[in-house]
């Protein structure tokens, strides 16, 4: 990690909405002052000009030169306690800790001089004296800062002399519960974790006891570190003291073919990088997108890939005599679909498609049943569809984007809990909270946030208030220069959905017309839950199961698992067939199972909640017989005899781009607009608003482990639900 | 007589001198590393056998300009231009003289580039080689198979080649990927 630390702190880009200054030191919490000028610092005397209040630190890797580091991570508070870092300033007696150490006018930094190569050399060996040396069994081996940092920076001779083993210190280790393996003698106290838990993950969990030699970093007493981001800290600590439960002993980081990946286990697309070894996902780690997650992904995400090795649907399956399915060959299946498909009017077959669906599948569907004179193309994720409907984007998507959060200065939860559905935006919303003092209120269930927010009412009549100006929080809204609503998909899906949506719809577009409001801002967010929802309504899919109006008799279940669709609502004679990765509960009621391939072993695309489109790549290739998504779906519609006209991803991304441009236009963020057709729309329809709570799906973090047909196949995933109710 | 015109040698016909492939493989030997023997111009009903003769007192050119001298010898007997044999009979000599030739080299073969096989594996194979060309019936053409025949024996002999070129040999017939969506998506590769 320490590699790649110099482009990192080297950007000291402005942030969005708040000075240059305050990014440095957002940490000190510091109100935005006016920009001053800027000053001039000598590095190695080589002359740079700098903003003032940077850290030498800073100024250093803005001239290209890397300081060594421990306990400093730009975007954690400073502590300053590792002393690593430590540079010789001229005029100063002792060398000076450089990431504490503002800049000053005409300071002369000398980063390689022999008083700064001593100080990196002692400090190298007073860490080294009580660190354990097993690193061969060590799992941060070969990514360790203190290997690298010891090699490059350390003494070329040791000073030991303990050749009777009378020991060195020693911790006990911590059980913070199934996805952290602690090792605690590893330790260098540099307070890495603690920072993020208290600052990033909001939970306050983590801390020191004792002093000097003996110092602990730990939990106070045993208990689980209970966030929904705990396995970031295995990335931020800098030894091998937090590392990965379930990736413990199991491949060295110089063995892993590393592919850039998007993580689909929610709406948000945080970048990942899928690690893998002979044809096995070893591990995911985060990458870094500074208008999604940042450098931070959710556990969910991080750790529920050993789902993808288990309940996987590996070969084509039909249905035999007995009404038992059968492995068979894909030919066969096929061929057992395709007659169905011709024999069929378009009126009797319909389709739905789940939360893991890529845009490439979802386009090949919809082509595939539309040459058969069918429209019954759904989501199993809800979305009111009553007037416009989701005709224009900007109903449906997170309008003002993850990193627009933190321009905002009010916000507005409505019956969504973002610590659990998106726990990175989740994350932003508390940096926004945090740096930019943005205040939050909340419509819905009391959930637990990582931030304080004012509890605006529990159901949808609070929002009526709010629109009349008749609760307290309307005038915090009037007031706000960037306002921002933030609708959890939710609630919705209910019963009173459209009423909602009318009902923050219009109060956005209010919100909107106020003269203190930027013409460009836009309030209205919609959070959604599933990887796949914004790519389908995109292309055209009609939003939730429970809208169908067909009575079909051939169901094409496309990776639909959220037990939505039961066989109880199908005509009897209905012919289901399923096509998807995991035996989950779509796999349960199907006659023909095509088997898929899951995100990790497919090039696809996905279309995360701000309309943003992403592509996953294949890091393996998918078990047994499984195949491309919309590699099947073409194989179908060859030999059911309305051939489809692309074979290669090249042309089929071609497709996309003709059903909706925005789907291959990779990393951008495709803005929506007609905010007010889309409400003059809604309010033609008569919606009532229940008196029911608005209840996000996701309350505890007990339930936020397992959601879907990956996380719920995942043993870690498993394991996590079970020690969140156990241990304390 | 032949024509000696730019280090090619156009050899319009001689008779068998050599009767067994041993002397003929020591003339050859130092000589046709260069690999450059081809087939040429049988369209136009003339064949030649061009090769580069390096310097004048090689073994090639000494062994055919004393071809030559016998064809000389024996002028106005041939019609056709032969290669080396005149009769089928004696291509069937020069042809069995080669596959004894292989059949003894085998086991050396084996050892020598310490292949994973036996002997009868590895003469099965010279066999099946050998009958890929049964249906030959142009005695020139067959002396050509048997000039190469011999090349390869002599390069394979002295350990030129490399483990890999003897053992393609025993390639697999190879099977052209498939081009067509649907049969690329039941082989499962894009």
């Amino acid at each position: 990690m320490w590699r790649f630390t110099l482009a990192k702190a080297a950007r000291v880009k402005p942030m969005r909405g708040i000075t240059e200054v305050v990014k440095v030191s957002a940490q000190n919490y510091a109100t935005p002052a006016p920009v001053p000028e800027k000053i001039e610092v000598f590095v190695n005397d080589k002359s740079l000009l700098v903003d003032p209040g940077i850290t030498v630190l800073q100024a250093c890797a803005m001239a290209g030169v890397e300081i060594p580091r421990f306990c400093y991570h730009d975007r954690l508070s400073v502590a300053g306690n590792c002393r690593m870092c430590l540079v010789e300033v001229e005029r100063s007696m002792k060398p000076v800790a450089s990431c504490a150490m503002p800049v000053m006018k005409g300071m002369k930094v000398k980063t390689d001089s022999p008083v700064t190569r001593k100080a990196r050399e002692g400090v190298m060996e007073f860490l080294l004296v009580n660190h354990p040396l097993d690193c061969p069994i060590c799992d941060q081996g070969g990514e360790c800062d203190l290997q690298d940092q010891s090699m490059a920076f350390g003494s070329d001779r040791s000073r030991f002399v303990d050749n009777k083993f009378s020991g060195k210190r020693a911790v006990e280790d911590k059980n913070v519960g199934p996805l952290i393996k602690t090792i605690m003698t590893r330790c260098i106290h540099c307070t890495r974790c603690i920072r993020f838990a208290s600052e990033i993950a909001g939970v306050d969990d983590l801390g020191t006891t004792g002093r000097g030699n003996d110092m602990q970093v730990g939990t106070y007493v045993e208990k689980m570190f209970k966030s929904e981001l705990s396995g970031n800290v295995i990335d931020l600590c800098p030894v091998g003291a937090l590392t990965s439960k379930p990736y413990a002993f199991t491949s060295r980081p110089w063995e892993l073919r590393k592919t850039d990946s998007v993580d689909v286990m929610d709406a948000v697309g945080s970048n990942i990088v899928v690690n893998t070894r002979c044809g096995e996902v070893m591990r995911i780690l985060p990458r870094m997108n500074e208008d999604i997650n940042e450098e931070w992904i959710s556990d969910k995400t991080r750790f529920s890939y050993d789902g993808l090795k288990c309940q996987r649907l590996t070969k084509p399956m039909v249905k035999d005599e007995s009404r038992n399915l059968v492995p068979c060959s894909w030919e066969d299946a096929l061929v057992e679909v395709a007659q169905k498909l011709t024999h069929l009017n378009g009126n009797d077959i319909a389709a739905v498609a789940g939360g893991f669906a890529d845009a490439e599948a979802l386009v090949a569907l919809k082509d595939l049943l539309n040459s058969f004179d069918s429209e019954g193309l759904y989501i199993e994720e809800g979305f009111p569809s009553s007037g416009a409907g989701t005709d224009f984007r900007s109903s449906y998507i997170m309008n003002s984007t993850i990193a627009g959060i933190e321009d905002a200065d009010v916000l507005l939860i409505v019956g969504a809990n973002p610590r659990y559905e998106a726990p990175l935006v989740n994350a932003r919303i508390r940096k926004a909270w945090m740096c930019n003092e943005l205040q939050v209120g909340v419509v819905g269930a009391k959930v637990d946030l990582t931030y304080s927010y004012e509890h605006v009412g529990e159901t949808a009549s609070a929002l009526k208030d709010l629109l009349s100006g008749g609760h307290a929080f309307s005038k915090v809204l009037a007031n706000a220069e960037r306002p921002m609503i933030l609708v959890g998909n939710t609630v919705l899906q209910g019963q009173d959905g459209a009423a909602i949506h009318q009902v923050v719809a219009d109060m956005s577009s209010r919100l909107k017309k106020s003269s203190k409001v930027d013409k460009e801002w836009k309030v209205l967010n919609i959070l959604h839950r599933v990887a796949s929802q914004v790519a389908a309504l995109d292309i055209g899919y009609k939003p939730g199961v429970s809208n169908m109006s067909e009575k079909p008799k051939l169901l094409f279940l496309l990776g639909a698992d959220a037990g939505l669709v039961k066989r109880e609502d199908l005509p009897e004679d209905c012919f289901i067939v399923y096509q998807g990765h995991h035996g989950d509960h779509g796999a349960h009621l199907a006659d023909v199972i095509f088997p898929g391939a899951a995100y990790t072993e497919k090039t696809a695309t996905y279309v995360n909640t701000e309309g943003r489109a992403q592509q996953t790549r294949r890091a393996v290739t998918p078990p047994v017989y499984a195949r491309d998504d919309w590699k099947i779906i073409r194989a179908l519609s060859e030999i059911s005899g309305n051939t489809l006209p692309y074979d290669n991803l090249d042309e089929i991304r071609r497709r996309l781009s003709e059903v909706s441009p925005n789907l291959t236009r990779y990393g951008d963020v495709e803005e929506a607009n007609f905010f007010s057709l889309a409400l003059g729309l809604m309010q033609s329809s008569q919606a009532q608003l229940g008196k029911t709570s608005l209840k996000p799906s996701i309350l505890e973090l007990q339930d936020f482990y397992m959601t879907d047909s990956i996380s719920r196949a995942s043993q870690t995933m498993a394991k996590c639900v079970n020690a969140v109710k156990t241990m304390k | 007589m032949p024509v000696i015109e730019k280090g090619i040698f156009v050899i319009h016909s001689f008779k068998c001198i050599l009767s067994n492939f041993k002397s003929f493989f020591s003339l050859f030997s130092s000589a046709l590393h260069t690999r450059h023997a081809s087939l040429e111009s049988q369209q136009r009903g003339k064949l030649a056998l061009a090769v580069n003769i390096t310097s004048h007192d090689s073994p090639v050119y000494l062994y055919l300009k004393m071809a030559a001298k016998q064809v000389a010898e024996s002028a106005g007997k041939t019609v056709l231009k032969p290669l080396l044999s005149t009769s089928h009979v004696e291509a069937r000599r020069r042809v069995m003289n080669l596959y004894r030739a292989w059949w003894r080299e085998v086991p050396h073969t084996i050892q020598g580039y310490a292949l994973e096989m036996t002997s009868k594996t590895g003469r099965a194979k010279v066999r099946e080689e050998f009958m890929k060309n049964a249906h030959v019936q142009d005695i020139r053409v067959i002396d050509m198979l048997v000039i190469k025949g011999k090349m390869e024996l002599e390069e394979t002999h002295n350990l030129w080649k490399q483990k890999t070129h003897v053992m393609r040999y025993f390639k697999e017939t190879e099977i052209p990927r498939k081009t067509e969506f649907l049969a690329k998506f039941f082989d499962g590769y894009d």
